[in-house]
């Protein structure tokens, strides 16, 4: 088992090499990024203040040969929601720092007289000047990047956004090709590293002695089992949905059920999402010789991944998902997959999430700065962003803050983060998981929609409110799949097939040394999500920020009338009981 | 006898592939009536759609105007003039 930690001060520009306490020795992902934030920051810090720490961590078993495992973990005090944080990314970057031993890197601190460059290699660590990357777009920056470093190095960089101390500044990581297109993008976290006085983390795999598994027939064991698990499953297998589709093939899905929110949550469905729908999508990048499946980092069976293109094929943009083509398409009124593209394209380039971008553009939209469906203002806005115009600055703090500057009620966000692309007033599982999560609205803490539209892990009614006992079990496991450093799409599989739930467990237990079973994922998960919860008490969260916006406890939603109804009790049990 | 309920029925992902269509104007008293003329229609679905003992498959799921069946009638719920059903083959994303 490796067991360094790399902590990097800003103020006094060092990088230095410590031993992983033993408290820390089970933990990875969002598991050690979450005791650390909660150890080492101050709950009541400001954000981009001195106090804050950016911590990076990638999962138990990444950089191993276990599947769909090159994920990473950011955490910190969220400036976007003020409360604490661990933002998940796909990239190589997971492996390779993995593989150089490194269980997190630790950045605290500020350097304040411009913006340093991490370097982290087998040699060592070291921290140089970056001021030749200030305010230029992403996309230039990581293949500029390559240049100066060598190909295949991989990259974790804050956009101009973060520069400006964008509320709504992710980070971006590379794709397999090296472009900026994989983020960790939710609450802020960008302008969390740039307030550090660091611009960019470039690490070299090259030499990199790998991961130490303690038990490797355990570990073997457990990879063999997953492994077919995820290519038995007709949602994860070689070919499969997700490969075939990607995760757009739910915009469809999402309409028919009436839970796809259009024009700023104010409709469920809308006939023209089929224009902007996977089918579709999979179809034009066929025709366009762009790729898929494509894999968001080496190892992954899924491959849920692809390269969308221009009209002529050319100026690969990256992959399009369907939270980023519904929130800068359906939620802004705009159906056409070349202009979402470019609004991605941007987002990628800025370093802006996509979710809350298109939030905040729908939010906009409302407010009437811009007409519903106008792709082209959409687009003109962001390029304000980039100069950082009064406008741009309005923009660039995500949803909330524009409803605020613009007098808009109708703000889809939860704890100050903007809601993902399920309207929780047609689908109440996923309202919980947005009510109660301590990261404020994701989907992916609790991901409802898999049993509740997908019939995916069992089949329960999606206007059914009673769920407050399904939604404290899926955010449990989730925090163990976000600890182990496992895509959360292998849930699909692991959720339907036993054997492969073993299998993941126990991968996670070989990397360790330790005999876990399935019967300690819940506890487990349950120890990380109380840590969370504890730094969100103490940095002033009550009951009442684990809340649904009231429009939508008020406004019914077309076509199917209903309403959130998920009573504040159950909301309160979630969590707390059990 | 009356004449069925004509209803619309639209196909999503690889059943869109297997019946070369994206949506079929069809009548039908219910759902098990619907499959069964959809079959017919499109013979190359069959195999996504059923098991081999003429189940539906587990992993498809059939929505009318919406609903999952499994929260309506399962296949016996009924079809009305107008009614849009909507049929996907097991998909997931996030
Ligand atoms: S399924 Fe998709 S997001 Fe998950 S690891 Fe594979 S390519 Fe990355």
């Amino acid at each position: 088992m490796n067991t360094k930690i790399l902590r990097v001060n800003m103020e006094r520009l060092t990088a230095e090499f410590e031993e992983l306490p033993d408290a820390y020795r089970s933990l990875g992902g969002r598991g050690l990024t979450s005791a650390i934030v909660a150890a080492e920051v101050p709950p009541e810090c400001h954000p981009l203040g001195p106090r804050n720490k950016l911590v990076l961590a990638p999962g138990i078993v990444t950089g191993t040969s276990a599947p769909s495992s090159g994920r990473l973990s950011v955490g910190g005090k969220s400036p976007l929601t003020g409360g604490i944080k661990e933002s998940n990314v796909g990239s190589r970057f997971a492996q390779t720092l993995a593989r150089l031993g490194i269980r997190a890197i630790i950045v605290e601190g500020q350097f304040k007289e411009g913006y340093k460059l991490l370097a982290v290699g087998k040699a060592g660590a070291e921290l140089v000047d970056a001021s030749q990357w200030i305010g230029q777009g992403l996309y230039a920056s990581f293949e500029r990047l390559e240049e100066a470093f060598r190909d295949r190095v991989d990259i974790c960089g804050a956009g101009v956004v973060a520069e400006m101390s964008a509320r709504n500044s992710g980070l971006a990581f590379n794709d397999l090709e090296g472009r900026s297109t994989r983020y960790a993008g939710r609450g802020g976290l960008g302008a969390v590293m740039a307030s550090r006085g660091l611009k960019f983390i470039v690490l070299d795999g090259d030499g990199a002695p790998g991961v130490e598994v303690e038990d490797k027939e355990v570990f073997d064991r457990g990879r063999r089992k997953l492994a077919e698990g995820l290519k038995a499953h007709d949602v994860t297998k070689p070919g499969g949905a997700l490969a075939s589709y990607g995760t757009n093939v739910l915009i469809n899905v999402m309409n028919e059920a009436g839970g796809l929110p259009h024009r700023n949550f104010s409709s469920g469905q809308d006939p023209r999402a089929e224009e902007v729908s996977g089918e579709r999508k999979a179809e034009l990048i066929q025709k366009r010789g762009g790729v898929r499946p494509h894999a968001c980092h080496p190892g992954c069976i899924i491959q849920c991944s692809e390269v969308w293109t221009r009209e002529d094929g050319a100026d690969p943009m990256g992959v399009l998902e369907y939270e980023s083509v519904w929130a800068l398409g359906p939620n802004c009124g705009i159906y056409d997959l070349d202009t979402i593209g470019e609004l991605n394209r941007a987002c990628n380039d800025l370093g802006l999430d996509t979710i809350e971008t298109g939030n905040t553009l729908a939010v906009v939209m409302e407010g009437g700065l811009l007409e519903f469906g106008d792709g082209a203002g959409a687009l003109r806005l962001l390029e304000e962003v980039r100069r950082g115009t009064p406008t741009g600055r309005l923009l660039m703090h995500g949803a909330a803050f524009a409803g605020t500057a613009l007098g808009v009620t109708r703000v889809p966000v939860v704890k100050g983060q903007a809601m993902p692309a399920y309207d929780p007033r047609a689908v109440k599982g996923i309202g919980i998981a947005y009510a109660t999560s301590p990261m404020g609205a994701d989907h992916t803490a609790g991901y409802s929609i898999a049993p509740e539209i997908l019939g995916v892990g069992g089949k329960v009614d999606p206007l059914d409110p009673d769920k407050g006992a399904l939604l404290r079990g899926l955010q449990r496991a989730t925090a163990f799949i976000d600890s182990a450093g496992y895509c959360l799409f292998t849930a699909f599989a692991v959720l339907d097939f036993p054997e492969a739930l073993e299998g993941m467990v126990e991968t996670v237990g070989g990397v360790l040394g330790t005999p876990l079973t399935v019967d300690d994922v819940d506890a487990i998960g349950k120890k990380i999500l109380d840590a969370e919860r504890t730094f969100n008490a103490a940095a002033g969260f009550t009951q009442t920020d684990d809340r649904l916006p009231e429009f939508m406890h008020l406004e019914t939603l077309p076509p199917h009338g209903h309403v959130f109804d998920v009573p504040a009790e159950e909301l309160d049990a979630v969590l707390r009981d059990g | 006898m009356m004449e069925a309920p004509s209803v619309t029925v639209r196909l999503f992902a690889r059943l869109r592939e297997a019946a070369g269509t994206s949506e079929i104007a069809l009548q039908a008293q219910d759902i098990r009536g619907l499959l069964d003329a959809l079959v017919a229609k499109a013979p190359s679905v069959g195999s996504e759609l059923l098991e081999a003992d003429g189940q539906l498959r587990q992993a498809v799921t059939v929505m009318v105007n919406g609903r999952n069946i499994e929260f309506l009638g399962g296949l016996d719920t009924p079809l009305r003039g107008g009614d849009t059903v909507a049929v996907f083959p097991v998909v997931a994303g996030g």
